[in-house]
């Protein structure tokens, strides 16, 4: 019912907010006993394989992995730490890089130090993009990196022929549009998707090309600057050349994918997975491109999605914990299967090398899809996502939408977008 | 020791005379113990924590006092007076809309059909009990713009596609929409109630001075009905304010905000932002503003 709403919101409210000390328990050293494991969709499945070769390992240790929904992660998150109780909280959990930030500020050491338990040695075994986000600010590493998602144009390769285009002429954003105009002239198919509700990924992938994010190093908002102008300037150029459909979430562009009403989609290396499993009947005709650059030989790499293991405060078996994390990310094996069976790539250097990956694909016509998502892995740019990650998200959308659906115009809009930042978050605004 | 043998021979009157009337006055409140302590515990508790937590805000960590720095943020939010007035809207355009037709199905169940009354009550009764989240999956297959169901008649009648969810006004329409599908048979039931305690002397009456059934409607029916629309117009004001699992499921607030309503705005800043000093403040304002709201209704429609 709805009056039922606020007298609940309060009393999460109360249950979230009310009590946010928790003290650790005494660590215990031996490793044995229990431990929890929260995570969602395809990395649940992923840990659930792991768990019999890590019994076999580790005989005393039994591990539960509990899968739920990202959402149902988060918010059981939230009101275990806030409660800081033991049984309300896993011993691991699965927790995305653009929300670590939020986690560690807002609940002080609810997450265990892994440099302190010895993680350091294989700090430089993942690429930089992924791990640097998880460094806090003295040094130590926050949560055991898994999977990162190199982004990517996916394009139809039929489309493409019909169309008179090689992919392989798409070298910057301006080649891109030209494409996709050629594309909409001789096959009325349009270019691709633009979520107007959910997240427009392909503008945070042009900040990254330019070394920026919402952030820049230093926490301070880029909303003002030339790369945020440079890149909405592109989005609109691409709007007014008409090659975008409007969607109002991903399932809608996922629809569009499945009705031949895009021939290409500008996403992060999971997109893979998507497409085989939802469009099985678009089988060999997808192909992959690196994202265009802004200028030839300007960064091509970008980072979307990605997700990491942490182990909380509150866990008394955290040694446990421990081994099961390092064996979940920094097992080489491990990390190709993730891949291989559930197209999370792997963070881990020596896993991207590994020759499985050099395979052709037969999804996407014999293509070295791996080895491409591989080069641009390596290359991936750090961000800064700090702990005001979604709530920049949401305003950087806002003015994308103020730009294409009501003509505003570009500095107007990331003026606007700057300022509410600025009001709600207390960060500087950066004018680079 | 020596005051309990003293008073012997008064002792069992008093007691006696004492204890029933004990007994009689504690009663009441034992049994209406685990009510109070509940809605004290989960409810009474909840409502003054918020209150201090909106003096609060979150510094590395620890809620600090703030004073009414919050208050003063809040009323400077252009999104926060975004999200009041998108909430306004859908107040100002659902709400009549949604009571108008609830009359009128409420009047044909009542008087018109008589065969199939039952299931009809439960056909319109059914979505305000369907679960939202399952409702929005239909919704998104029925409103997309590019595959979806209603576009694909609206063009085979020849009129062009709308953007339901991709274009901040239709986005708002398509919240309305589905807000009074969902609400419409909720307050029908409610006005039904109210139409059945109508005595029947009074239209027997007015049929024999010759009314027609419409001015029957108008002089006797709605006159009648004013408790009970006052009732569904007051907790519809109410249900407006607290609109949101219709807009984040449907259409995530967006797009532009269009759709965002105050209690999403909360829920974004408390649970999404981890600001919860700044939302419990929104939800006081919110508070504030039902209250007000309800009190002009009541002034309105009083003084009978």
């Amino acid at each position: 019912m709805r009056l039922k709403w606020p007298l609940s919101a309060a009393v999460v409210l109360v249950l979230t907010a009310g009590c946010s000390e928790n003290e650790s328990t005494i660590e215990t050293e031996e490793a044995a006993g229990e431990i929890t494991v929260w995570a969602w969709n395809l990395e649940a499945d992923y840990l659930i394989d792991l768990v019999p070769e890590f019994e076999d390992l580790y005989p005393d240790i039994k591990v539960n992995i509990l899968k739920l929904s990202g959402d149902q992660v988060y918010q059981r998150l939230t009101t275990g730490l806030a409660a800081g109780v033991e049984s309300q909280l896993p011993d691991l959990v699965q927790v995305e890089n653009q929300r670590i930030d939020l986690y560690m500020d807002n609940f002080q050491e609810s997450f265990v130090n892994l440099s302190d338990m010895g993680f350091d040695e294989h700090r430089d075994k993942f690429v930089e993009g992924k791990i640097s986000p998880l460094i806090n600010d003295e040094g130590g590493v926050m949560a055991f990196p898994r999977d990162t998602g190199p982004m990517a144009v996916f394009y139809r390769a039929d489309l493409f022929e019909d169309a008179g285009i090689d992919a392989n002429d798409i070298v910057t954003w301006d080649d891109y549009i030209e494409a996709g105009e050629q594309m909409l002239e001789r096959t009325g198919t349009l270019m691709t998707g633009i979520q107007l509700t959910g997240d427009t990924q392909f503008y945070r992938a042009m900040l990254q090309q330019q070394d920026l994010f919402y952030f820049d190093l230093d926490g301070r908002i880029t909303a003002n600057t030339y790369a945020a102008l440079n890149a909405m300037e592109k989005l609109k150029e691409m709007d007014e050349a008409g090659l975008f459909l409007y969607a109002s979430n991903g399932e809608e562009v996922n629809a569009a994918i499945k009705n031949d009403a895009v021939a290409t989609v500008i996403s992060g290396s999971w997109q893979k997975g998507i497409i085989e499993d939802q469009m099985p009947e678009q089988e060999g005709l997808w192909r992959v491109m690196k994202l265009p650059a802004f200028e030839e030989g300007g960064l091509t790499a970008a980072n979307d999605g990605g997700s990491n293991l942490a182990i909380t405060s509150v866990s008394s078996n955290k040694e446990a914990a421990y081994l099961f994390g390092e064996f979940a990310s920094v097992n080489v094996d491990n990390q190709v299967h993730g891949a291989l069976s559930y197209g999370a790539y792997p963070a881990l250097i020596e896993a991207i090398d590994r020759p499985e990956f050099k395979e052709g694909d037969a999804f996407f016509g014999d293509q070295e899809v791996f080895t491409l998502f591989g080069e641009e892995a390596i290359d991936l740019p750090v961000v800064n996502f700090t702990d005001d990650y979604l709530r920049a998200q949401n305003t950087f959308n806002d003015a994308i939408g103020r730009v294409i659906l009501q003509d505003v115009p570009i500095d107007e809009a990331l003026e606007t977008a700057a300022n509410r930042l600025e009001a709600a978050t207390g960060r500087e605004v950066s004018d680079e | 020791m020596s005051n309990t043998v003293t008073p012997k021979t008064k002792a069992p009157q008093t007691s006696k005379g004492k204890s029933t009337k004990n007994k009689a006055g504690l009663a009441p409140y034992v049994f209406i113990a685990p009510a109070i302590i509940l809605f004290l515990l989960f409810t009474g508790y909840p409502i003054v924590y918020s209150l201090v937590l909106s003096f609060t805000t979150n510094v590395e960590g620890v809620n600090t006092f703030s004073g009414f720095e919050n208050y003063i943020r809040l009323f400077k939010d252009s999104l926060f007076y975004e999200s009041l007035f998108n909430t306004f809207i859908i107040l100002i355009f659902q709400v009549p809309i949604m009571i108008m037709l609830a009359v009128i199905l409420a009047n044909v169940l009542h008087s018109g059909i008589h065969r199939f009354k039952g299931v009809l009550r439960v056909a319109f009764f059914t979505p305000t009990v369907t679960s939202l989240v399952a409702a929005a999956v239909i919704f998104l297959l029925i409103l997309n713009q590019d595959f979806g169901i209603l576009n694909f008649i609206l063009q085979s009648m020849g009129i062009d596609r709308i953007p339901w969810l991709n274009d901040p006004f239709w986005a708002k329409v398509s919240l309305i929409m589905v807000t009074i599908w969902r609400w419409t048979g909720y307050n029908m039931i409610i006005i039904l109630a109210g139409l059945q305690v109508i005595p029947k002397d009074l239209y027997e009456a007015a049929s024999i001075d010759g009314a027609t059934p419409l001015r029957k409607f108008f002089s006797i029916t709605l006159p009648q009905l004013k408790p009970v629309l006052l009732f569904a117009f007051v907790m519809s004001t109410i249900g407006t304010f607290q609109l949101f699992d219709e807009a984040f499921n449907l259409t995530d607030g967006g797009p532009i905000n269009a759709t965002t309503t105050v209690t999403m705005y909360l829920y974004e800043n408390g649970f999404e932002y981890f600001d919860f000093g700044y939302a419990s403040s929104i939800a006081y304002v919110v508070v504030l503003i039902i209250a007000v709201l309800s009190f002009i209704q009541f002034k309105l429609a009083g003084d009978d």
